[in-house]
């Protein structure tokens, strides 16, 4: 399924931390990773200095997995939930936030599971009123690793069960096949980040083609999973009008709408502190010439027009095949929602209210 | 540790070699006078030059300058014929020599960022140590937090003109941009360093207009010094009349246009609408930074009955004549 230039990630070595050496999360990994070599530590935050390239931390998460998505101030939030089971990603994005985010010097994945799952059911259990959509691709792609971590299985098996929550997961990956034929209940939401084909080629140049993440989005539409795309970041450049246009109709010629769980807009936006590190980073990439400028939040945007002007045209292409798709904003006013879509959900807890109603909450 | 203190002939120091020289540099017109007049006070420091130290054949001359070089230049414009020194011990290889320098310098200050460019420069080529010991054993002999980014600032700056270093060690110019500058080709550089001249720009400003022309310089396919001769900036850069901070102002709103087209012109038909509202000083109209919202804040100031009636009034006549559609429509 895959295009020659994407290789699916093997570490180079593993760092064991002691405390989940022994645990089937870990022996799962290890099993999956024959060759690979592994070093077991005390304690991940006493890492050797200074570690391999392309290493991978197994070791436990000490805080909660579960929290709310940060959001940004003065703007709508789906308030969505995050499940933080790893912390880092392979594919080297150049507008990605982790590049500035993390402090860590390599992947971690938590491999802590049985603590994860204990949480789910605590929180899960003592809410049953409240719907809850938990996402694991806030801090990591939630499939590249999944190769060898194969937790898709175990994710997609534990919210089968459950009620009063759904999981997305969200990729620009396709490694599908460890839950693909598992039974799910459409419990689970598998949603790819998408992008005009020029952005996919210059700004995502190690992650699989646009069409192979088509081709996995068909394939868990099959299985009769819930499929969403995610139009995050839209990048303004030549073209861009063709460029996302064509990924719409890509999208409505493979999917029927009835299996899209949502669509979710956003435009390019970062702290003033990437800045430098996209330049840096990813000297060929262009994406920081645009007419970024700060909002209320401090965050550089698109100049506001702009923005309406994309979200609009997506939002018409999109809703020419049909109204049954929800499309959302990610972190844009009131404003701009009203502006660019004539409606608004006015806060956050509409916006919830809404995406939860579409899958069953 | 032991020195030896001796008067020695000027004709016995290597003046030329210059491998423990830490920072080059032009000798004070002060400091001439002072050694004509009264002679070097303070001693030197020298090394016995290696074939000496090995007890082979003495080569003349036989000391290398380890401190005192601007002393030593002062003494021979002087026509002194020896000069005080201190002999550093014979057992010592460049390495020792290198390493009490440093700490001999660093006890009176930390390394200013050129001095710790050249440092870098002479521990990595001559001594070829690597990024990671540089910064474990010899920052903190510096005077330096041992900090890979101070590193990857520090290193290239000695590669900077001598006109440039000089601004840089005179405070004229930001280390931000001393380093974005090192790293750029010298023909950029040196086309920012004239623009800077021109336009006298303080050390914020430097950073400032060099992100937004070398974005624009990208985006218009182009290089720095090609946009800098663009008719633009050419006509305004000739202008005789404009002070040089007008000039920086003027040019800084030509790249605002060329950077931010769109948001340059909203803010352009906006301070259009304000004129022609004509407010008085007392009435105070703002829209939210960058036009990220929709609204806009009026300031308004009275003292009497009258004067708020009057603020009011154009106020309603803004309306009146459309200029508040106008307004809001902008945004």
């Amino acid at each position: 399924m895959n295009s020659p230039r994407y290789q699916p990630f093997i570490p180079a070595r593993l760092y064991i931390e002691e405390a989940v050496q022994n645990n089937p999360w870990t022996a799962r990994i290890l099993a999956n990773l024959p060759g690979v070599e592994r070093i077991t530590i005390p304690d991940g935050k006493a890492l050797p200095d200074p570690p391999a390239l392309k290493s991978i931390l197994l070791s436990r998460q000490r805080g909660p997995f579960l929290r709310y998505c940060p959001g940004t101030s003065r703007h709508i939030c789906c308030l969505y939930q995050n499940l933080d089971i790893a912390a880092g990603c392979d594919l080297g994005c150049s507008y990605c936030i982790l590049q500035g985010y993390l402090n860590v010097p390599m992947t971690t994945l938590y491999c802590n599971l049985d603590d994860m799952f204990a949480e789910l059911e605590q929180v899960l259990d003592s809410h049953p009123d409240q719907f809850y959509r938990i996402g694991t691709g806030e801090l990591s792609d939630s499939l590249t690793f999944d190769h060898f971590t194969a937790w898709s299985s175990d994710l997609v098996r534990f919210f089968r069960r459950r009620r009063n929550a759904i999981i997305e997961l969200k990729s620009k990956n396709t490694h599908i096949a460890h839950f693909i034929r598992q039974p799910h209940d459409r419990r689970t939401v598998v949603s790819w980040s998408v992008n005009a084909a020029a952005m996919v080629a210059s700004e995502e140049p190690h992650t699989p083609p646009l069409a192979d993440r088509l081709d996995a989005a068909a394939e868990a539409q099959a299985a009769g999973f819930w499929v969403g795309f995610h139009f995050d970041p839209m990048i303004r450049h030549e073209g861009w009008e063709e460029g996302y246009r064509e990924v719409v109709e890509q999208i409505f010629s493979r999917i029927k709408p009835c299996n899209i769980a949502w669509i979710s807009l956003g435009a390019l936006r970062y702290p003033p502190f990437l800045d430098e590190i996209i330049r840096e980073n990813h000297p060929e990439s262009r994406i920081y010439l645009g007419e970024l400028l700060p909002g209320a939040d401090h965050k550089f945007r698109y100049f506001k027009p702009q923005r309406i002007e994309m979200f609009t045209r997506m939002y018409r292409w999109i809703k020419a095949h049909g109204e049954e798709t929800p499309v959302y904003l990610c972190m844009e006013s009131d404003e701009v929602w009203r502006k660019a879509f004539g409606w608004s959900p006015h806060s956050s807890a509409g916006l919830k209210r809404i995406l939860d109603q579409r899958v069953g909450g | 540790m032991k020195y030896t203190c001796l008067e020695t002939a000027l004709a016995e120091i290597d003046s030329e070699d210059r491998f423990f020289q830490l920072l080059p540099g032009r000798v004070d017109p002060l400091l001439m006078r002072s050694v004509a007049r009264i002679g070097v006070v303070e001693p030197i420091h020298l090394q016995l030059r290696p074939a000496m130290r090995a007890g082979e054949e003495p080569l003349a001359p036989h000391y290398r300058p380890v401190t005192g070089f601007r002393r030593l230049q002062a003494a021979a414009a002087a026509g002194l014929s020896h000069i005080p020194a201190m002999i550093l011990p014979g057992d010592w290889d460049d390495l020792q020599v290198y390493r009490w320098l440093v700490q001999l310098k660093a006890a009176l200050r930390p390394f200013s960022p050129l001095e710790a460019s050249h440092a870098i420069a002479v521990l990595s080529g001559a001594f070829s140590l690597g990024m990671e010991e540089i910064l474990r054993a010899w920052f903190p002999l510096m005077g330096l937090a041992p900090n890979p980014k101070l590193f990857g600032l520090y290193a290239p700056l000695r590669l900077l003109e001598p006109e440039l270093q000089a601004a840089l060690a005179a405070d004229e110019l930001g280390i931000e941009t001393a380093g974005t500058l090192a790293a750029a080709e010298p023909a950029e550089r040196l086309a920012f360093w004239h623009l800077n001249k021109t336009l006298r720009l303080g050390k914020n400003r430097q950073r400032e207009f060099w992100l937004l022309l070398s974005d624009i310089a990208r985006m218009k396919a182009t290089t720095l010094p090609g946009l800098l001769e663009e008719p633009a900036c050419m006509s305004l850069f000739d202008e005789q009349a404009l002070t040089p901070s007008q000039k920086a102002d003027r040019f800084k709103s030509l790249l605002m246009q060329w950077r931010y087209p769109e948001y340059s012109a909203t803010l352009a038909r906006f301070e259009e609408l304000l004129r022609a509202a004509k407010l008085p000083p007392e009435l105070h109209l703002r829209p939210t930074p960058w036009f990220a919202g929709e609204t806009y804040t009026i300031d308004l100031s009275f003292s009497t009955p009258a004067e708020y009636t009057a603020r009011l009034e154009t106020l309603q006549e803004m309306l009146a004549r459309g200029l508040v559609d106008q307004l809001t429509e902008l945004t």
